[in-house]
């Protein structure tokens, strides 16, 4: 056989694996359903999940749900990271500033957020106040470290190569500091954005009366087990979406 | 042009401290080929670094001529580029930042073409061999229009034949463009080949040891009989057989 040949078998049996084993799982799950192994009330079968998925967008319930947490990431995620990268810059370039915040960071950063969640919500109350502050909590860490770690990682040599050019230490930090941490602080970014999705839910299921999270828990309550999966599944495809753009965005920022 | 004043430069490690640099007078003039020559570790970098004022000198002073402590461009062993911009904007990054955008992009050019890399204008550091990376840096280090360059074993991480490509260029740049140039190597044929003047360093602690003229017509032939003479003079400096061969070169 040829090595040509024998490739081409791979490519084929890459693809069979990739897409048809998900597919047999589904198909696997519909049949068992159908024949009754599964019980209704636990694992509805993939058809019938697929079925309220449709009927919740054309009765529009999904997309506000989606919509309404997509905003709360949203602005939890700009907050929490805007936050964390003005801090990580002070924290990394200004010493004082560094031992002022060490203790706090490594005792705060280890709390679980949703720990926080109760605190949040006797601070700034049931409404989305308390729900951005735990998304933008749950953004700001990943970014600050990464911010800080950039920032500590930048190379030397290159900041020599702008002090034997005359650069003053703002434009040092403006033009090679700052640019050599933005592939780390992009990194935190997308760990943020996940950590910002995972808050999202958490949050709508302890209170909200709309979203994703809200969506689920209720569905719940109400024992529809068809709408529980419908909404994981919707998480699942959105958390895909970001994770594939933020890569692609990655790839095209980083080319170097 | 430049006068170095009794540097010297101690390092403290561990508590202890070691002395780098000894009392080093050197007087560099107006568009001088200067060479300091000495083994790894002897303080010849550290030289460079406070001549440019990456690092402060423990005593001593150095005295310039109508101010051209700011016209000062350095090169390093590697090239030292900026991974995120290409080879023009890694140009333009040594350009005063003073000057408008139009005359910006004239420097740039010229200095392209001198290295002869206008082709690679829009490439990125990564897409550019060892040797293209170090004319790069070289143009960056012209962009800033210095009138006097100093090179730190710019080409000690070349291929021997990178290597010597590069010292004819440079050799070329001094020619056409009139610097003072002051180059640290560890490499006696570069230094012979290049130099008005080679400064031989000591090490533990770095002192001047010798100082020997290259009064050779330019361009030197590596193998002629003069240039093999001062090979053997410098030979002589750092290693104590006075019979070594006098055919024997790195």
């Amino acid at each position: 056989m040829k090595k040509n040949d024998r490739s081409d078998i791979y490519a084929v049996v890459d693809k069979i694996l990739l897409i048809g084993v998900p597919v047999l799982l589904v198909i696997l799950w519909e049949v068992l359903s159908v024949a009754g192994v599964l019980s209704d009330s636990t694992m509805p079968a993939p058809s019938v999940i697929f079925e309220s998925i449709i009927k919740k967008i054309q009765d529009g319930s999904l997309q506000i749900d989606i919509a309404v947490s997509m905003k709360r990431v949203f602005e939890g995620f700009i907050i929490g990271t805007v936050l964390a990268i003005i801090i990580g810059i002070l924290i990394s370039l200004v010493r004082l500033f560094d031992r002022a915040t060490a203790v706090l960071v490594a005792v705060l950063r280890p709390i679980p957020i949703i720990a926080l969640l109760p605190l949040f919500i006797l601070w700034f109350g049931i409404d989305e106040e308390s729900k951005i502050a735990v998304i933008a909590l749950g953004s700001f860490w990943p970014v600050l470290v990464n911010t800080i770690q950039g920032i500590r990682q930048v190379d030397k040599k290159l900041i020599e190569v702008a002090q034997v050019l005359k650069y003053s230490r703002v434009q040092i930090i403006l033009k090679i500091i700052i640019p050599y941490a933005f592939s780390y602080i992009f990194t935190g970014i997308r760990l943020g954005i996940g950590t910002s999705l995972a808050c999202v839910v958490t949050a709508e299921m302890v209170a909200a009366s709309e979203g994703l999270g809200y969506m689920i828990m209720y569905a719940r309550m109400m024992s529809h087990p068809d709408i529980v999966f419908a909404g994981i599944f919707i998480l699942g495809i959105i958390g895909l979406i970001i994770e594939l753009g933020m890569l692609k965005l990655q790839e095209n920022l980083f080319r170097y | 042009m430049l006068k170095l004043n009794h540097i010297k430069k101690d390092y403290i490690i561990d508590k202890e401290t070691v002395h780098i640099l000894e009392d080093v007078n050197l007087n560099i003039n107006e568009g001088e080929f200067v060479s300091i020559l000495g083994t790894s570790g002897c303080g010849k970098s550290t030289l460079l670094k406070i001549i440019i004022g990456l690092e402060r000198a423990t005593d001593g002073y150095i005295s310039f001529e109508n101010n051209d402590n700011n016209r000062i461009g350095m090169i390093f062993q590697e090239a030292r580029l900026i991974p995120w911009k290409n080879v023009e904007e890694n140009i333009e990054f040594g350009v005063d930042t003073g000057i408008d955008k139009k005359r910006k992009k004239a420097i740039v050019r010229e200095q392209l073409n001198i290295v002869g890399l206008a082709d690679y204008a829009r490439a990125k550091p990564s897409q550019l061999s060892g040797g293209m990376q170090q004319r790069v840096s070289i143009a960056r280090a012209l962009a800033g229009e210095p009138k006097v360059l100093l090179l730190d074993e710019p080409f000690g991480a070349l291929d021997a034949f990178t290597r010597i490509s590069m010292q004819k260029e440079v050799l070329r740049l001094w020619e056409t463009q009139k610097k003072t140039m002051i180059l640290v190597t560890h490499d006696i044929d570069e230094a012979i080949f290049l130099s008005d003047r080679i400064i031989i360093l000591s090490d533990h602690p770095g002192v001047i040891k010798r100082e020997i003229k290259v009064d050779l017509s330019r361009p030197r032939d590596r193998s002629s009989y003069d240039f093999t003479v001062i090979r053997k003079e410098i030979y002589r400096e750092f290693f104590e057989e006075s019979d070594i061969n006098i055919e024997y070169y790195i």
